[in-house]
């Protein structure tokens, strides 16, 4: 095999291969502390503690701003995608889309949630993990 | 040698997610006059028009079929450039019973709601956003000021949650509207939640050949149909399908223009817009949605809902009996 390939083009394969994997495995995150988000009406007083239906539309929101960015909206966060939405106050939990024209279309995901971190001392600091599982969740009327 | 092959490819692959998750910065947000903003929408709502046009009064005249009243409906509101005065019209058939006028009123209420819930807000963020380097900026701010025109008379009280829609939708399927039975599906809380009853009520909205029907399924039948046994056999369980079943509806009538509801919601609640102003909806999905050969496989399935319906095989039965 090392002789039937050359040095360089066996380089490249295994270059392809980790760059394709890189692209594969990277998530979207949108970031709301950024001014623009923060500035939405629908954004700028959310976080993970606030009522469903808050949260369901301010994510909403940002993800129709996020497609509006795309060449190919169609394509951008489409249904059933999931995102991570940070809300301006720095909690955050994972979003998934349900649908792409309503403005309810995107569900925060149950368990998904984590606080933003308190601004402690270096003494006072101590290391929390937290668990985040991604399981689908089917939308509730309540 | 092997280790500088190593910090190449490592290098490549920090650059290329590191591209990956990069977002254009979004400049030159506008320092906003909350003043001149609050006096362009503010929540107080304006007189109404004493008499509504006569074509909205001949919409919601006695009905003598079924199908085709539904459609006036549907065309009133598309056409109502106050939508406030039409759900006034709209509420008095709606206490009666009437199914497909609490169907309308959802429809209105929706569409509503995210002026209502907070106009100023709403008018500062229209604001923000065409002030922004996005693709569609400009089309999504020229969809949000649609919607800020025709629900200018909505205040914060008559804005519809999520919950309230969804009982407001299931008095109207329970009444008898059978779009609203499948906007229920699509919102995840069906009238029953079996196998049989999904596979039946998308029968049905495939014989009805109601416009209005068709794109409340559409969600149903899209990504959230995936792996349903139920639904194997029907057009759904991609996102491709989802398109199929809202251009079906144009094709039997919906209002799919550039103004319409569908071509409007799809830009302001998702930000998915045209950047051509005059595109109607199939000619924006063929443009931004898929390559050439998903497109002929979208018309495929769109023609076999709209030509292989339940009732046209019924009525080709009938015909060659």
């Amino acid at each position: 095999m090392k002789r039937m390939l050359p040095r360089k083009l066996r380089f490249w394969l295994w270059a392809a291969l980790f760059v394709g994997y890189s692209v594969a495995v990277a998530g979207v995150v949108v970031d709301t502390v950024g001014e623009n988000y923060r500035r939405l009406a629908e954004v700028a007083q959310t976080t993970t503690a606030a009522p469903l239906e808050q949260r369901q539309l301010g994510a909403a929101q940002v993800a129709a701003l996020y497609r509006a960015q795309s060449a190919t909206p169609f394509l951008a966060l489409p249904p059933g995608n999931t995102f991570r939405v940070v809300w301006p106050d720095g909690s955050t939990e994972l979003v998934r889309i349900v649908s792409q024209s309503s403005p309810h279309g995107a569900v925060p995901v149950e368990g998904s949630q984590v606080e933003a971190a308190p601004v402690l001392d270096a003494a006072q600091a101590e290391l929390q993990v937290v668990p985040v599982t991604a399981a689908p969740a089917r939308r509730a009327a309540d | 040698m092997t280790f500088r092959v190593f910090a190449i490819i490592t290098l490549l692959g920090v650059l290329v997610a590191g591209l990956a998750t990069w977002r254009p910065a979004v400049p030159g947000v506008r320092v906003l006059d909350a003043a001149a903003d609050d006096t362009a929408a503010a929540p107080v709502r304006a007189p109404g028009p004493l008499a509504m046009p006569a074509a909205i009064d001949a919409a919601l005249a006695p009905r003598a079929g079924v199908a085709a009243p539904v459609r006036s409906l549907h065309h009133e509101f598309e056409r109502a450039p106050d939508l406030f005065a039409f759900r006034q019209r709209l509420q008095p058939l709606a206490d009666a019973g009437d199914g497909d006028a609490r169907w309308m009123l959802s429809r209105v209420d929706e569409y509503c709601a995210g002026f209502a819930r907070d106009p100023v807000g709403f008018g500062r963020d229209s604001v923000l956003i065409r002030s922004l380097q996005l693709e569609a900026a400009r089309a999504l701010g020229d969809a949000r000021d649609r919607i800020g025109a025709r629900c200018g008379r909505f205040v914060p009280g008559d804005a519809s949650t999520f919950v309230q829609l969804v009982e407001q939708r299931q008095d109207a399927a329970e009444a008898g509207s059978l779009a609203a039975e499948a906007a229920l599906l699509a919102m995840g809380v069906p009238l029953h939640d079996d196998l049989e009853y999904r596979r039946d009520l998308v029968g049905r909205v495939q014989a009805s050949r109601d416009p209005g029907a068709f794109v409340a399924l559409a969600p149903a039948m899209g990504v959230a149909a995936s792996g349903d046994v139920g639904l194997a056999d029907t057009v759904a369980g991609t996102q491709a399908s989802e398109l199929a079943w809202q251009l079906a509806a144009c094709d039997l009538g919906l209002d799919c223009s550039a103004q319409g509801a569908l071509m409007t919601q799809y830009c302001a609640n998702g930000g998915i817009c045209a950047r051509d102003g005059r595109q109607d909806f199939s000619s924006f999905v063929r443009d931004a949605a898929v390559p050439r050969q998903g497109m002929e496989e979208i018309d495929r399935m769109k023609k076999t809902l709209v030509e292989d319906a339940p009732a046209s095989r019924h009525l080709l039965g009938m015909v060659t009996r």
